[in-house]
């Protein structure tokens, strides 16, 4: 399966609270809720059809808990679309302190998950989908296990809040495969890691 | 004047030492040159386009350093479109320190910037442009004299170095109103600003 990661930032690169987080309001974020007003029916359509081409999905402890909590949960949550997709198919969790994961299809990763992740994605054709998941993707990024990036930028300077790309990270060179915008200004990109970038000499 | 930015970033929103790696090494940064090996002609022609269509320019004072030292310094340089076009216009450069500016057609603000600023906006029609100049565009979007932004994102992931908006910064919502992709996968995002964001509950 190839490793796919879709993530939902500002354009100032921010991806914390992009839903209404009591979470983040715990910990002194105040700027959640960013992306919904934002969503029109074609970048909602969009969304929904990426989950529902999942062959099974790769997340971190803390997005898996408030996934489950919502999407696994809620009775019209788990009666959309998305919801249906994550219910569905298959769900690993990276993590070293869940033991008993209360969603159903749920396998938990720990010890050494780079091995388990090179297994998965070793299995021909599809799709393993991170959502969300900050600490997860960059170690995936780090570890050179990414092979498609989906950014959504949402049209909005956030200002505060934790990025998805850190401060002192890998360099990567990408492939830029599809572009474009919806009307209420949120825009895909989708890329592919390709190695190392190029930089001119002086 | 609407007073325009554009930007070159790369897609995790650096904007350091796009041109060459020796051009700004500040902070330790040792991966500079990124932009160049992805510039093509059709990013080339929509950059030449957009300082063409410029009234004026407004810089900070490094950024308006290293431009006087190259597009206003290299005779290859200045002969190409961007070059002639920055020669032609009039420049105005936000600085406390810069006294004897080299470059023809300058006008140093300093002082009252807000107000200096405020008077190039309210005349009609134009567009008044700023090009780098990283802690002069965080300055003007914090005041909130940014009309339309333009951000060219680069498709590399840096790692290291400044990136244009600030950890710590004003929230601002925006109107998309461009967005076209480049053959190399450069793509460009025109927004405006619209006042405070709207968040869910």
């Amino acid at each position: 399966m190839k490793l796919t990661n879709t993530t939902q930032v500002s354009v100032d690169g921010v991806m914390q609270g992009n839903g209404p987080s009591e979470d983040d309001r715990r910990s002194g974020f105040k700027r959640d809720g960013l992306a919904l007003p934002l969503f029109d029916d074609e970048a909602t359509t969009f969304v929904d059809q990426v989950y529902e081409r999942a062959d099974a999905f790769l997340f971190g402890r803390r997005t898996y808990e408030m996934f489950a909590d919502t999407w696994g949960a809620i009775a019209e949550m788990r009666a959309h679309p998305i919801g249906v997709a994550l219910q569905e198919k298959r769900k690993y969790v990276v993590s070293n302190t869940l033991t008993d994961p209360r969603w159903a299809n749920t396998i938990v990763l720990s010890g050494d998950v780079a091995a388990a992740i090179g297994k998965l994605k070793a299995k021909p054709g599809g799709e393993l989908q991170v959502h969300g998941s900050a600490v997860l993707t960059r170690w995936l990024l780090e570890n050179e296990l990414v092979d498609e990036i989906n950014l959504l930028i949402v049209p909005v300077v956030v200002g505060r809040g934790t990025r998805l790309f850190p401060d002192a990270g890998p360099d990567i060179a990408l492939d830029l495969v599809e572009s474009r915008a919806f009307p209420k200004g949120i825009t895909i990109q989708v890329y592919r890691p390709a190695g190392r970038p190029q930089y001119a000499t002086d | 004047m609407k007073l325009t930015t554009i930007t070159h970033v790369s897609v995790d929103g650096v904007m350091q030492g796009l041109g060459g790696s020796d051009e700004d090494r500040r902070g330790g940064f040792e991966r500079g040159g990124w932009a160049l090996p992805l510039f093509e002609n059709e990013a080339a022609m929509f950059l030449e386009q957009v300082f063409q269509r410029a009234d004026a320019f407004l810089f900070g004072r490094r950024t308006y350093e290293i431009f006087a030292g190259s597009w206003g310094a290299i005779a290859e340089m200045s002969a190409q479109c961007i070059g002639a076009a920055l020669n032609e216009k009039p420049k105005y450069v936000a600085s406390t320190t810069l006294t004897d500016a080299q470059w023809a057609d300058t006008t140093v603000l300093s002082g009252d910037v807000a107000a200096a600023i405020g008077e190039l906006k309210a005349r009609p029609a134009g567009e008044l442009q700023v090009h780098g100049s990283g802690a002069l565009i965080r300055w003007l979007l914090d005041n909130q004299l940014v009309d339309e932004i333009t951000l060219l994102t680069y498709p590399v992931v840096i790692g290291q170095g400044t990136r244009l908006f600030p950890e710590a910064g004003p929230d601002i919502a925006l109107d998309l109103v461009d967005s076209r992709a480049f053959p190399q996968g450069i793509t460009s995002q025109v927004y405006r600003p619209t006042g405070r964001p709207q968040y869910a509950t």
